[in-house]
């Protein structure tokens, strides 16, 4: 993995879990936290490295129950080839997300449909590798320019509606499918070109619509509720039973791994 | 709401489907002629054909405007104006000169060819059918507006 997706792990991941998980729960006393998931676009990598490119995004989720948000950041380093000209396009792109799980789980389950929505925003840069001149009488010859042309610190947003579907294949680990209906806000042109391939956007269109499927894989670390009934338990006594031996219960053990 | 949501995840799988993105540009400007009769001063039909390396560029036709390709690979060509309306054979050399350049288009078209600092001359011992070139502008990056107006 990229030195920007540890960075990204390093970042999000303590913010939520362990003790900080307690003080959420004190300062919102009726969000629980039921789980944190961490995910890899598989699919988007093989695409990539079949472009002769490099795409790597993850994405960190937390569950509130059905409710979960979650961000998705990713790093692009890819060509981009038409007929006519060929361009290099390097940048980055995160996505927040608001996504609501629908699916009713039977005891033990953990699946997930959801349906969500996101904001994206990305950082680029372009490379003008080659343009092909073509005249308009076949008695002249066509020219290939290699200009090598850049343009630097180029932004975009947009929005997404998407779906997804997660379904668990082994103690924890889960495979998700998901697609996503994208529109294109604005961002910034760059002079004598356009914004043709966005990072995380994909293929701009005139529409301004775009089209997303992912295909990943996600660990989902599954948390009891950390809600403030769990906290009044800790701080007043808990008549405690005792059994037939006289040893008392178990009670509450923890977060349930 | 299982099936909803699965009808809505086919729902986005039809965003994905967009019409063909087709270029209906040229790919180069086109030097935009009027053809001027020089004793009015006034736009007059000429019949003529144009010829490059002896080859027919361009068809007789009769027209008082004339769209005349260019190449992209060079910074000039020499064009041979043939007129085909007079008794006796006429044909002179137009030099025209220029600075290739790109503009982009689209993403489907790419890049179209404009012309920079553009001129045209008249080569010397010609037959004399084309008495004078006028150069309206030296930027030709449009098809829209005149570049040339040939006095004949």
């Amino acid at each position: 993995m990229s030195r920007f997706i540890i960075n990204l792990f390093i970042i999000i991941i303590p913010l939520i879990t362990g003790a900080q998980a307690d003080t959420l729960a004190r300062k919102f006393p009726r969000i629980s936290v039921t789980g944190i998931r961490v995910g890899y676009d598989i699919g988007k990598k093989a695409w990539s490295l079949y472009k002769e490119g490099n795409i790597d995004e993850i994405n960190v989720y937390v569950n509130f129950g059905n409710h979960i948000l979650g961000i998705r950041g990713g790093r692009e380093d890819m060509p981009v080839r038409f007929p006519l000209y060929g361009f290099h396009t390097t940048g980055t792109y995160f996505k927040a997300e608001y996504a609501y799980n629908f699916y009713e789980n039977w005891p033990g389950m953990r699946n997930e449909i959801t349906v969500g929505v996101r904001y994206g925003t990305a950082r680029f840069d372009y490379r003008l590798d080659y343009l092909i001149r073509l005249p308009v009488s076949p008695l002249y010859s066509p020219d290939t320019l290699y200009p090598g042309t850049r343009w630097n610190g180029l932004r975009a947003r947009w929005l997404e509606a998407s779906a997804s579907v997660k379904a668990e294949i082994y103690k924890g680990f889960f495979l998700e499918l998901h697609v996503s209906g994208k529109y294109f806000l604005g961002g910034t042109r760059p002079e004598n070109f356009g914004l043709v391939y966005i990072p995380g956007f994909y293929i701009t269109n005139i529409s301004r619509f775009g089209f997303g499927l992912g295909y990943g894989i996600s660990y989902f670390f599954d948390f009891r509720r950390f809600s403030s009934s769990r906290l009044r338990h800790k701080e007043t006594p808990v008549e405690v039973e005792k059994t037939e031996t006289g040893q008392e219960g178990e009670g509450n053990q923890g977060i349930d791994f | 709401m299982r099936r909803i949501v699965f009808l809505f995840m086919i729902l986005l799988l039809g965003i994905g489907c967009e019409r063909d993105d087709l270029c209906v540009e040229k790919p180069a400007v086109r030097m935009q002629t009027i053809w001027t009769d020089a004793a009015t001063g006034q736009r007059a039909p000429v019949r003529l054909m144009v010829l490059y390396r002896n080859d027919t560029l361009i068809p007789p036709v009769e027209t008082d405007s004339l769209a005349v390709p260019l190449p992209v690979d060079t910074t000039g060509v020499r064009l041979v104006m043939v007129r085909l309306d007079s008794l006796s054979a006429a044909a002179d050399t137009l030099d025209i000169e220029f600075r290739p350049g790109e503009i982009f288009i689209s993403k489907a078209c790419g890049f179209k060819t404009v012309y920079y600092d553009a001129r045209v001359r008249l080569r010397p011992g010609n037959t004399g059918w084309i008495a004078l070139t006028e150069v309206l502008t030296d930027q030709w990056v449009t098809d829209t507006v005149p570049h040339v107006k040939i006095y004949y």
